[in-house]
């Protein structure tokens, strides 16, 4: 059995896997921020019972996944104006290859967003690195669901992506 | 889009610049110390209302037998509330490991939902053995009195706990719904 690391080192480690699991449930910076701190305390507070079994990447992914969630059925209940703002400053002050990788993921974001839930925890953990299986379980379904989900969210996204670069 | 293209996706995703981990980690220590402060308080009160009793009962003349009963009652519903507020804590399992999956994870928070139900149960219980209680020790007091004195605050608990039910059905419900819409396929 490992020894749960201290919250500082994993949040070191995972903090950008974290704020890109946020980018893939809110697109307004303020709520992303919002996001993005409620994963971490849920986080911190689910460390201590890391029993080292897996990695603890997934780990991370899967506490992320479920405040996000959890996060998502607060907005239900008080929405917000979901205003797309991100980075559009930002985007404007960076030289033009950073600014096209930029628009890029922002779009690669905005096109995940509009995926179902099911499909939406999927694929951003697929562009994590984790495989079918892990993905199954992490969110606590079947490979054979997380296969259809990437697959039906493959053709969502490639739709989604091209009629944006027309 | 190839197969090949989560591995591009993937690229284009992770390229984004990690957020600065000392801006999160400032929210968690504040609720580090908050939750310390808490713990502190909580074991504080209850280590001051056994110390009181402690007090008044070896200051208390020995022909006080009613006085005697009366501290012993509160020192028992002290140690009794505590111990039922942990017990409850265990049984609705929010002290155990964060669950396998994050399906398994809403069912978690379903137990948490029902705790928060079982402990405001628990406490119109208690309201209730406090009267009883009363009425054991203080036989010769006008029951309409003693009545009115604890009905008030029941009933006024008995009403906190109907709304936080409600509360809580209404959020089981969404979960409920949340997690019947994760089985799209």
């Amino acid at each position: 059995m490992n020894a749960a690391p201290g919250i500082e080192a994993t949040l070191r480690e995972h903090a950008g896997m974290l704020a890109r699991i946020a980018a893939g449930y809110a697109s307004n910076r303020a709520a992303r921020d919002d996001l993005l701190q409620e994963m971490s305390v849920a986080v911190w507070k689910a460390l201590p019972a890391w029993r080292g079994d897996g990695s603890l990447k997934a780990f991370v992914a899967r506490v992320a996944q479920y405040a996000a969630l959890d996060g998502c059925r607060r907005d239900a209940q008080a929405p917000t104006d979901d205003i797309d703002d991100v980075d559009v400053v930002a985007t404007a002050a960076v030289p033009d290859e950073a600014a096209h990788i930029e628009q890029r993921r922002e779009r690669l974001a905005a096109a995940i967003r509009q995926l179902p839930l099911g499909q939406r925890e999927c694929v951003l953990l697929v562009l994590e690195g984790f495989t079918s299986a892990e993905i199954a379980n992490v969110v606590g379904v079947g490979v054979n669901t997380v296969d259809r989900r990437l697959s039906r969210a493959r053709a969502a996204l490639r739709e989604r992506l091209r009629e944006d670069e027309r | 889009m190839s197969g090949d293209d989560w591995g591009d996706l993937a690229t284009t995703w992770t390229s984004a610049p990690a957020p600065a981990a000392d801006t999160l980690l400032r929210e968690i220590r504040r609720l580090q110390r908050r939750r310390r402060l808490l713990f502190a308080l909580e074991l504080a009160a209850t280590i001051a209302t056994l110390g009181l009793v402690a007090f008044i009962w070896f200051n208390l003349p020995v022909e006080r037998v009613e006085g005697r009963r009366w501290l012993a009652a509160a020192a028992a519903l002290a140690i009794g509330g505590q111990s039922v507020h942990w017990w409850l804590r265990r049984r609705y399992a929010l002290f155990s490991a964060p669950a396998a999956n994050v399906v398994a994870l809403i069912d978690q928070r379903i137990r948490a939902e029902r705790y928060v139900l079982a402990q405001l149960g628990a406490g119109t219980a208690l309201c209730v053995v406090v009267l009883f209680v009363a009425r054991a020790l203080l036989p010769s007091a006008d029951p309409v009195k003693l009545l009115l004195g604890a009905v008030a605050p029941t009933l006024a608990s008995f009403v906190w706990a109907l709304w936080r039910a409600r509360r809580a059905a209404r959020a089981l419900e969404r979960l409920r719904a949340e997690r019947d819409a994760l089985g799209d396929g």
